[in-house]
């Protein structure tokens, strides 16, 4: 209550009492004089500021005034202090962003109640190959026989089209047992969960909405339940809505999830009739059940059950959820986060000795502080003030980066973040950036600080000496961290540059077709009213005219949707070729990739013709069968001779030999990363169809995406209301999407590099203008003795490469070690490219030398006299 | 005062508040009272009588008013307060005590 009223009665009448102060003391020296007192010698203004003392409050107004202080000085450095903030920020920015991902997927719970129970079951069966994959009727065995799990439930995804709605689209839905919402702890938003009885064959119509799905596609309503949709032209009764923030635990989101339909009896009777798989299983254990006991229990069951029909040796494998939804986001999460820390560690230690630097140019400022009498805690203090309001600021900006970078992480970011959809911000990441914010305060403000006011600073000015830097191992340390810098960032940029120029390889290099103006387009036929081949055809016919005749499309070919380019997996389809014997080793096999085409997909794809004559629109069913090959089947399989003329018959078509009637180039098919594989393009006219329902149009365009899409569209609704469209896109929006995860890794290489090289730059530049600060008086002499400007810069610049040369050395080989480490990860680059590494280290020894010149000038244009007098 | 001002720490808030007890008082008229009452032996300097005043004000142990003084100027009057008046009574007898104990202690 005193306190209070004090306070109150300071902040009214200390202003007041200010202005009065001089007057009564003038008044007091008047007086005194008249009465022949000696005049006191006391200072004014010392008087004034002493009696105003218990007015004050003195700890927050030293504070405010160092703060206003540190305020200009940061404004008159204005250089310093954007380098300083800057590659804190970006420290603290990048090591927050990573963090983010490492909290999301390995420190925040699943949003499922108890996670820790959850877990992740499969069946490992080994025969000819490995499949991870569970038998159906084991399944059920597991689920109804087991004792350490609450509940075991199962689930399949699924493509499929979803119609009667305003446009009918393509979902991602999931066929699941109905013990999915129980064993998540999750309760429908509206209606109810599926009935049990959905995990049986033949009452497995019923569908559960997710909340996105049912907000764009069915306004909302909520009558909708109990109501029928159609999922691929079959009708399912809705009985609930997701919640909005249900999330799927798969790696995609879900938008209907319908009953498992499993015929139970005829799957558990084993007689070869009925026989399914189920690729997801997802247990909840019982409490205090561990996972160990778990799989004992599961493999206790599997040991008494029998063995499918091909004998494999059968292993159950049960992970916690977490790990198989994250597995390896998680290495990478902790990877990136340590990686991001140790540039954090060196951003820090070159603001260290950047601020050196700078105390060092101040170190009379602070002399004449302490020797007015300022205490050391107060210079300290402002010293801290300093750091911590440039740490600070560096800290808003990096948590700001991190903010805006986290985004793209989850955009660009080949882990199985979508998830989460946003990594979320929680206090964990505040936490964490706070934390980085101390640190960097006590790594480069509190040793500065500390040192300085260590020294007896007022001797320091009168002897001449720089005392900050005076202890030459302290210089010998810096060196040395940056030195090592130099080391890591040849290191980390060559990485880089590998990675760019692999990246640009598969992206660019040998495409084998023109990308640009190109649109894609897949549509799965896979309804039932497609099975007529005659239905089919003519659908494809009519949707070809109709596009065809768009306003600015100039050309549209068939093809086969999987053979877009870039394409993916590999070839395996069997190729007889006619007057050789089949190998029976399947390796001799000829392999080739069946692509069905008409005649323009050649001229769309600006594919050159090599050999012979390109696909007509003549050759259809009735003509002669023929094909075209490309370059690399015709040098594979018809080594030193001509293709054309040859006869060969595909997996398709046993009975029919078609003749080779021309060669055409390479198309990158089997992804960017892959090379060509030998490919055989027959003439859609001759082709059974079965392969093209999954139908794909390449359709040549000056006009973007967006504007033929609704044309298209409309024309596909109008031929058949309920086909939906997979997909339209540029190819070049499908290449890039495949390279997305390359690019990823090289985009984050990349820009740690150039953060590296910055920092080594910033590093070189701390340590040598420290040097040549401590070296001063040296400097002085020997230009008082006559030594030239250029002898005292190629003084300074051999200092420099004392720094270079071991920093050099040590990079290169740590760079020869490390790029083995992404061997695996490059495309037509070697990881010991020698001119790639040269050019690296040839920037990095121009930019450091960049660095070095600001001192040296600096050093050289010194007045000798100036600095001898000066210290 | 002069040096003697650390020995005992509080001293010149009893002289002052001791001073005042004669009625209103500029700050010069304080250090002189206080001069003269001991016989010229101690002088109170401007920089120590002035931050004393501001603590004590501060204390509420005296107010202060602009008035006339008797050269007719502008003067700053210090008053003192009731709780300066209980605030002497407890300091004097506690001065008191404390220099009779070491009267005490001196005369053996």
């Amino acid at each position: 209550m005193n306190s209070l009223r004090r306070t109150v009665r300071k902040l009214l009448r200390r202003p007041k009492l200010q202005g009065e102060m001089e007057a009564e003391l003038a008044h007091h020296r008047e007086l005194s004089t008249q009465n022949g007192n000696r005049i006191s010698l006391g200072n004014v203004t010392s008087i004034k500021e002493s009696a105003l003392d218990p007015w004050r409050f003195v700890f927050i107004e030293n504070i405010w005034r160092d703060l206003l202080f540190a305020l200009r000085s940061v404004r008159r450095n204005s250089a310093y202090t954007i380098t300083a903030a800057g590659s804190l920020a970006l420290g603290i920015g990048v090591c927050t962003a990573m963090f983010t991902i490492l909290n999301a997927v390995d420190l925040r719970p699943l949003p499922y109640a108890y996670p820790q129970q959850l877990v992740w079951v499969t069946q490992v069966l080994k025969a000819n190959s490995t499949d991870e994959l569970t038998l159906t009727p084991d399944f059920l065995d597991w689920r109804d026989g087991n004792r350490t799990f609450q509940h075991l439930i199962a689930y399949n995804e699924y493509t499929r089209s979803l119609t009667g709605v305003a446009e009918p689209i393509e979902v991602h839905s999931v066929k699941a047992s109905a013990d999915l919402l129980p064993l998540l702890g999750i309760t429908p938003f509206l209606g109810r969960n599926l009935p049990q009885t959905a995990d049986l064959a033949g009452q497995e119509r019923v569908a559960l909405l997710s909340y996105p799905i049912w907000q764009s596609r069915f306004a909302a309503d909520t009558s909708i339940i109990g109501r029928p949709i159609r999922l691929d032209g079959e009708q399912y009764i809705v009985t609930g809505i997701l919640p909005q923030s249900f999330l799927f635990p798969g790696a995609e989101q879900v938008d209907i999830i319908t009953g498992l339909g499993k015929n139970e009896a005829g799957e558990l009777a084993r007689d070869g009739k009925v026989f399914t798989i189920v690729r997801n299983v997802i247990g909840r254990l019982k409490p205090g059940v561990t996972n160990g006991q778990a799989r004992q229990d599961l493999t206790a069951i599997q040991a008494h059950l029998p063995l499918p029909p091909w004998r494999p040796t059968i292993t159950i494998k049960l992970l916690p959820l977490r790990d198989h939804l994250f597995g390896n986001a998680k290495v990478t999460g902790i990877v990136l986060v340590g990686g991001s820390l140790i540039f954090l560690l060196i951003a820090s230690a070159n603001v260290a000795s950047l601020s050196l630097v700078r105390l060092m140019q101040r170190d009379r400022e602070l002399a004449v502080r302490r020797v007015l009498g300022a205490a050391r805690a107060r210079v300290i203090s402002q010293l801290l003030i300093e750091s911590s309001m440039l740490a600070g600021f560096a800290c808003a900006i990096g948590v700001f980066i991190a903010f805006a970078i986290r985004n793209l992480l989850v955009a660009f970011g080949p882990y199985g973040l979508s998830i989460y959809g946003n990594l979320p911000i929680d206090l964990r990441v505040i936490v964490f950036a706070s934390t980085l914010l101390i640190l960097t305060i006590l790594i480069f403000g509190m040793l500065p600080a500390l040192r300085m006011s260590d020294f007896h600073l007022g001797e320091a000015v009168a002897a001449g000496q720089t005392s900050i830097t005076g202890k030459r191992h302290n210089l010998r340390l810096l060196s040395i961290a940056s030195a090592v810098e130099i080391a890591i960032v040849i290191a980390l940029s060559s990485s880089a540059a590998l990675m760019l120029k692999s990246f640009w390889n598969m992206r660019y290099k040998n495409l084998g077709f023109e990308s640009q103006h190109a649109i894609a387009v897949t549509l799965n036929l896979g309804s039932s009213r497609y099975a007529d081949k005659n239905r089919e055809f003519s659908f494809i016919n009519q949707l070809l005219d109709r596009t065809a005749a768009i306003p600015g499309v100039e050309a549209v070919a068939v093809t086969l949707a999987s053979e877009i380019p870039p394409g993916e997996g590999h070839a395996t389809n069997i190729v007889r070729i006619e007057g050789r014997s089949l190998a029976a080793n399947s390796r001799q096999k000829a392999l080739q990739r069946g692509q069905e085409v008409n005649a323009s997909y050649f001229k769309v794809l600006r594919i050159p013709l090599l050999e012979g004559r390109l696909l007509r629109d003549s050759d259809r069913a009735n003509s002669p069968p023929v094909v075209v090959v490309n370059n690399q089947f015709a040098r594979r399989y018809f080594p030193g001779e001509s293709a054309l003329g040859h006869r060969l018959q595909t997996g398709e078509s046993e009975n029919t030999w078609y003749t080779i009637v021309g060669v055409v180039g390479d198309v990158k098919t089997s992804g960017l990363a892959a090379y060509p594989e030998p490919v055989v393009y027959t003439p859609y006219g001759q082709s059974d169809g079965a392969r093209l329902r999954d139908l794909g149009l390449v359709i040549s365009s000056a006009l973007p995406v967006a504007s033929i899409a609704p044309e298209f569209r409309t024309i596909v609704a109008a031929l058949d209301p309920e086909q939906p469209v997979a997909a339209i896109e540029s190819i070049d929006h499908r290449l890039n999407a495949s390279v997305s995860r390359p690019r990823f890794t090289a985009n984050i290489l990349f820009t740690f590099s150039c953060f590296g090289v910055l920092l080594a730059i910033i590093g070189v530049y701390g340590v040598l203008a420290c040097r040549t600060r401590v070296q001063i008086r040296e400097i002085a002499v020997r230009q008082a003795l006559g030594a030239q400007r250029t002898a005292i810069i190629s003084n300074v610049l051999a200092d420099a490469l004392r720094l270079l040369i071991p920093g050099l050395l040590a990079g290169i080989s740590l760079a020869l070690v490390g790029n083995r480490l992404i061997s695996s990860l490059l495309f037509e680059v070697k990881p010991g490219d020698l001119t790639l590494l040269a050019t690296v280290c040839a920037g990095i020894v121009v930019a450091a030398f960049a660095a070095s010149f600001l001192p040296a000038f600096r050093a050289s244009g010194l007045d000798p006299l100036v600095s001898l007098r000066q210290n | 005062m002069g040096k003697s001002e650390n020995l005992l720490q509080g001293t010149l808030d009893l002289l002052i508040l001791h001073a005042l007890q004669r009625g209103a008082m500029h700050g010069y008229a304080i250090a002189q009272t206080i001069h003269l009452l001991s016989d010229e032996v101690l002088t109170v300097e401007e920089g120590s009588l002035y931050p004393a005043l501001s603590r004590l004000e501060l204390d509420d142990c005296i107010s202060s008013s602009w008035g006339a003084s008797e050269n007719n100027r502008k003067a700053k009057y210090y008053r003192m307060t009731a709780r300066g008046k209980k605030i002497l009574a407890s300091r004097q007898k506690s001065w008191n005590r404390l220099s009779g104990a070491v009267q005490q202690v001196l005369a053996q």
